[in-house]
């Protein structure tokens, strides 16, 4: 892969693909992705956010956003039995921070993909910053409704 | 609301002498842009028509250029100064088919008569365009009443609008030709965005022609997104309208890039 061709479509599809393959994993039940949006304006967050910050060609993050119920739906699916704000964090780190390694690993030296921040107030992390256009992507898993949220710099 | 404050203007881009090496174009594109560097203010197709010899179709496929280079952009203003703008006019006349016709106020401007609503032959209402009064040219009584629209196909006639030429026997001096439509409107008419996103996303389908379509917009000027009103783009039942030449060309020349497929 040359440095050009990093973050173009299909390699942007490989996050998609890597979370599809997490929660697959985890619980057995893939995600369904609906039509997606491109937003101009503030993002409406669910509670629990993953932020995997990346720096290349295009900068920006890659988000995870996920509701109370999705957290707790991936922790009982690991039968953990707390379900506190600790743990929800944790799992919405976990989930991102897995994507993030399976990344750093597809990509290599090409892509500099940092380790995964975590918000649990459904905000946009204090370090980041939100870029003009972001898609967005929602998902389903287990009747529930989530988010992939893609900020880049352009 | 005066047309003229309304009117899409265009300027050229700071850094304009260092960005425009490399480029090439046909010489009635750099005069455009000559034209603007002149004027030193911002202009819209309308005035640049009148500095050139050059058609308004003309100027705005050279202003299309310039804007997919990123040598000219659309002049954006303040609220501030829009309002400022508003309050400087005299007279203002509302949007509207029968207010654009209204007396402008102004004392030493040319007259406008009220706009009459009769019934036609068919029995159709129709808008008699008003007798123009004075020294008022063609072109800015044809910016004017050129907003009446013409009856749609669609549309009853008995609700119809419908523009008549003055007659000339009401006009005071010679009729002036009034144009059908406004300039800018002449082959720029809004395009649904929808079949554009469509076309993008089918390149490659799926997850990764959602992707691509946000890959392309990463390379279109904010500024003319955010000049279009636009908050968000719904990639499967988007029903936006683009209303300006500048963002549709944009839009394909950013597709252009991405995709290596001409898209217009």
């Amino acid at each position: 892969m040359s440095t050009a061709q990093v973050l173009s479509a299909p390699d942007l599809a490989v996050f998609v693909k890597l979370v599809v393959r997490c929660f697959a994993t985890v619980s057995g039940t893939a995600p369904v992705f609906g039509p997606s949006t491109i937003e101009f304006g503030p993002l409406q967050l669910s509670r629990y956010s993953g932020f995997i910050v990346v720096q290349g060609p295009l900068n920006g993050w890659i988000c995870l956003s996920l509701p109370t119920p999705v957290a707790d739906g991936l922790l009982e699916m690991l039968s953990e039995p707390c379900r506190d704000e600790i743990y929800r964090l944790d799992i919405a780190g976990e989930v991102a921070q897995t994507v993030a390694a399976n990344a750093r690993e597809r990509f290599g030296e090409n892509l500099l993909i940092h380790p995964a921040l975590v918000t649990g107030d459904n905000t946009i992390e204090g370090t980041l910053v939100q870029p003009p256009l972001t898609l967005r992507m929602p998902f389903m898993w287990r009747n529930h409704d989530a988010q992939l949220l893609i900020g880049l710099h352009s | 609301m005066n047309l003229e404050i309304t009117e899409e203007r265009y300027r050229l881009v700071d850094g304009f002498e260092d960005s425009v090496t490399h480029i090439n174009f046909p010489a009635g594109v750099w005069n455009i842009a000559a034209k603007l560097a002149k004027l030193n203010k911002p202009a819209s197709i309308l005035e640049l028509e009148k500095l050139t010899e050059q058609s308004s179709d003309q100027i705005r496929e050279a202003i299309e250029k310039l804007v997919a280079q990123k040598l000219v952009q659309p002049n954006l203003i303040s609220w501030k100064d829009f309002v400022a703008a508003i309050n400087t006019t005299q007279g203002e006349p509302a949007i509207g088919v029968q207010e654009a016709a209204k007396p402008s106020g102004k004392p030493s401007g040319p007259e406008f008569v009220p706009a009459e609503k009769v019934i036609d032959s068919k029995g159709g209402f129709s808008l008699v365009s008003p007798a123009v009064n004075g020294s008022e040219s063609q072109e800015t009584a044809g910016v004017r009443l050129g907003t009446i629209s013409s009856r749609s196909p669609t549309t009853s006639q008995n609700s119809g609008w419908v523009w008549k030429k003055p007659d000339a026997a009401m006009v005071a001096g010679p009729a002036p030709e009034i144009p059908t439509a406004l300039p800018n409107a002449k082959h720029f008419i809004g395009r649904p965005l929808r079949p554009l996103l469509s076309k993008i996303e089918k390149l490659r389908g799926g997850v990764e022609g959602q992707l691509q379509v946000y890959e392309v917009f990463l390379r279109v000027p904010h500024q003319l997104l955010h000049a279009e009103g636009i908050k968000s783009l719904h990639l499967v039942d988007e029903q936006t309208v683009i209303q300006t030449p500048a963002l549709h060309a944009a839009i394909l020349n950013a597709a252009r890039e991405v995709t290596g497929v001409d898209l217009s």
